[in-house]
């Protein structure tokens, strides 16, 4: 008797084990577990479902031809994503529109650079106002509908009188304003997207030279301001047609395109951000004078090999 | 003597124990029967992927260590910060044979100076992620389940059935395991197999602007990676473990671990 109650308890606890682990694995294990192998089957669907985020670089094709056709040159074996990161948002430049900026600051530079030995040249045959005048509309007939004008600042004015009506920047015109005052560059991008303007002002300061015929002005002070007006869709065309044609084994330039402006990351780098720094520093007493014009490949033989070598066979 | 209440209690604490074990074995989900129901039941939709086994190839003469490839990923699928699927090592061996690893953030930045003492003889990058072995330590160890391998040999997590115990994370003998500390679950590589199922190449071979990175699939007659895996001399990480990895390397040095 007493066994039997013994039996029966053992029973009924075995029945209650049962009936909850029954409960349990109905709620606790999924329904597609076992489908295809010792695993949850939604899972594989799951994973396969995900949308890739990062392109191939033949699905550029359909719509970007002629980006494609013009990344050809030398650099067609170097994907599009090496230099345009993509993700989820379509394509974008690696760090925002750095290498854009980047690009577009260095050629403002170098154009303003040009416009000012034509200024100076024209200030040093003793031209007018006038003169000045048809130079700016001279330069402005260029490729890249790039669009030059000059404006005067104060120690101009104290010494040579205003500027013409015409010639007047704009009244309320703060970018101008601020750069005659401050003496710096500035680079802004304007528009609608697809039909950008680029605007860059480069402030001319007083120099030794300038006092020889400036002589109200002073040191440090600000004569006058150039300023650059260009569609960026011509200065992005300039940019990969330039990359195209790029010998990449020799010219420096081929190396600045990745190691300037592209997806070397600048801060990675900070001691080639400027390449004349960067070349002074690592020339060597044995090399002769230091010549700033010096190929990278001057000092660097070993990155070749990879990455560039393959461009080379290519 | 059978009356000792002590003796009752021991036995009932077994019958207990007994029914516990019982419930738990209840809840183990069996392993499944993948290829049994294959033949089984032909009226169920398979995927393609019997006609699929990948392979991964890295070849060592080529990375230069840009870390584009590791970007690249952690975008993709979206990797925690502190964490790599895959990721870079330098390897710098002096004239001594000292060996210096280093992997600074992976490699997600590059690499910068020197970390070697004496005169380097042999530097070199090595790309790491998820060897793809065919016997796998990870998913046997896993007690849930929750890690498997597909059958196109991708190992995959599943996390919502992970519980983080990361004892997968200690079978692994690449390291290439991590429990993702924003879900508490394991979590690594999965060779992309959300691309590649579609026809993609991994994120990392995308990127990588040397063609160090190459993927392909074992079962496709054309594909270059069988020459690749057949004719160049290739290794695997670690070939004593018997692991048997699908992720090859060319150009491997004696240094390498
Ligand atoms: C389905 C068509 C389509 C495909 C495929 C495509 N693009 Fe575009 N892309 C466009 C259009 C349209 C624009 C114009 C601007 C916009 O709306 O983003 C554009 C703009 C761009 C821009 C300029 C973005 C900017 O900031 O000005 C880049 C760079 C670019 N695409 C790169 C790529 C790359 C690289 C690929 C291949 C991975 C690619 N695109 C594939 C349609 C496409
Ligand atoms: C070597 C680097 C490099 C490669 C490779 C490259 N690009 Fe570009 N691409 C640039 C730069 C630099 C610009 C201009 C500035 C920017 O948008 O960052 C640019 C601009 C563009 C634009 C915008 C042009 C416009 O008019 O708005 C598109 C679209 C584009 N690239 C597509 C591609 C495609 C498609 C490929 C692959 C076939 C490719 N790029 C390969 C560097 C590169
Ligand atoms: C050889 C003499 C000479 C030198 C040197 C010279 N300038 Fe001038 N500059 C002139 C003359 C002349 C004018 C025009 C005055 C006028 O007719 O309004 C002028 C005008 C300018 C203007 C105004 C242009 C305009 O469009 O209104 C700027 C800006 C300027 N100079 C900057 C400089 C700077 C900066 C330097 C030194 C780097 C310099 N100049 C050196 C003679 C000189
Ligand atoms: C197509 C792009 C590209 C071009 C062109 C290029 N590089 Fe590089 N270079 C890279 C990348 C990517 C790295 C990896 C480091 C990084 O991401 O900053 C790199 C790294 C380097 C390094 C550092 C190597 C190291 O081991 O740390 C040097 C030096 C270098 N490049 C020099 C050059 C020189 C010189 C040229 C011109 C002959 C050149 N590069 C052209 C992409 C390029
Ligand atoms: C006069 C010799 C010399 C020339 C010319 C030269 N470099 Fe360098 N470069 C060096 C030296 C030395 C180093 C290593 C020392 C350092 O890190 O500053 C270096 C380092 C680098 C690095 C790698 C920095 C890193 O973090 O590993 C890059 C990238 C680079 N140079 C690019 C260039 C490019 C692009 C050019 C051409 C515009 C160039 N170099 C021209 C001497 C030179």
């Amino acid at each position: 008797m007493n066994s039997y109650q013994h039996l029966s308890r053992a029973a009924t606890l075995l029945a209650i084990l049962l009936f909850a682990g029954i409960v349990l694995r109905a709620n606790f294990v999924p329904a597609s577990f076992g489908k295809w192998g010792a695993y949850r089957a939604d899972h594989i669907d799951e994973e396969r479902d995900r949308k890739p985020l990062i392109k191939a670089d033949d699905s550029c094709l359909d719509c970007h031809e002629k980006e494609w056709d013009m990344a050809d040159g030398k650099h067609a074996n170097v994907p599009c994503a090496d230099c345009h990161f993509l993700d989820g948002e379509h394509a974008r430049p690696l760090e925002g529109d750095q290498s854009l900026n980047e690009f577009a600051l260095a050629e403002s530079r170098k154009n303003s650079q040009m416009v000012f030995k034509s200024l100076f040249a024209a200030m040093k045959e003793g031209w007018d106002q006038d003169d000045i005048e048809k130079l700016s509309l001279m330069l402005s007939q260029n490729e890249w509908g790039m669009r030059v004008r000059v404006y005067r600042g104060e120690p101009v004015i104290r010494q040579f009188g205003e500027a013409l009506p015409a010639r007047q920047a704009p009244a309320g015109d703060v970018d101008i304003r601020k750069a005659l005052l401050s003496g710096e560059e500035s680079l802004k991008i304007e528009g609608e997207r697809d039909a950008e303007v680029a605007r860059y002002l480069f402030p001319l300061k007083v120099e030794t030279p300038c006092l020889e015929c400036h002589t109200k002005a002073r040191i440090g002070e600000v004569n006058g301001v150039i300023e650059l007006l260009y569609p960026l869709n011509r200065m992005k065309l300039k940019m990969h047609t330039k990359l195209a044609d790029m010998p990449v084994d020799r010219s420096r330039e081929a190396c600045q395109v990745c190691h300037r402006f592209l997806n070397s990351r600048p801060e990675k780098h900070p001691q080639v951000k400027d390449f004349d720094e960067h070349i002074k520093k690592g020339w060597k007493a044995d090399m002769g004078p230091v010549d700033l014009g010096a190929p990278c490949l001057r000092c660097h033989k070993a990155h070749i090999p990879s990455i560039v070598k393959k461009n080379v066979n290519a | 003597m059978h009356n000792d209440p002590k003796n009752r209690r021991e036995f009932l604490k077994a019958c207990a124990a007994a029914g516990a074990a019982g419930v738990w074995v209840l809840l183990i989900p069996r392993p499944g029967a993948a290829q049994r129901v294959h033949h089984i039941d032909p009226s169920l939709q398979v995927p393609d992927w019997m006609d699929h086994y990948y392979a991964y190839v890295i070849d060592l003469n080529k990375c230069i260590g840009c870390g584009n490839c590791v970007r690249a990923c952690k975008r993709e699928n979206k990797v925690h910060e502190k964490f790599f699927r895959t990721w870079v090592e330098r390897y710098q061996i002096t004239d001594e044979d000292h060996v210096y690893v280093e992997s600074p953030n992976g490699g997600h930045d590059g690499f910068s100076g020197n970390v070697a003492h004496g005169k380097v003889t042999r530097s070199f990058f090595v790309p790491k992620m998820c060897n793809h072995c065919r016997n796998t330590p990870c998913t046997q160890v896993c007690p849930v389940h929750a890690s498997y391998q597909t059958p196109e040999g991708v190992i995959l997590v599943d996390k919502k059935r992970c519980i983080g115990c990361a004892y997968c994370v200690q079978a692994c003998p690449y390291g290439s395991r991590f429990i993702d500390p924003r879900t508490h679950t394991a979590d690594k590589c999965t060779w992309c197999y959300h691309r590649i199922t579609k026809g993609l190449l991994p994120a990392c071979v995308t990127v990588c602007p040397t063609n160090t990175r190459r993927f392909g699939d074992l079962k496709d007659e054309d594909d270059q990676i069988r020459e690749l895996i057949h004719n160049a001399r290739s290794s695997v990480l670690k070939p004593d473990l018997n692991t048997e990895p699908f992720c090859f390397y060319i150009g491997f040095d004696r240094a390498i671990r």
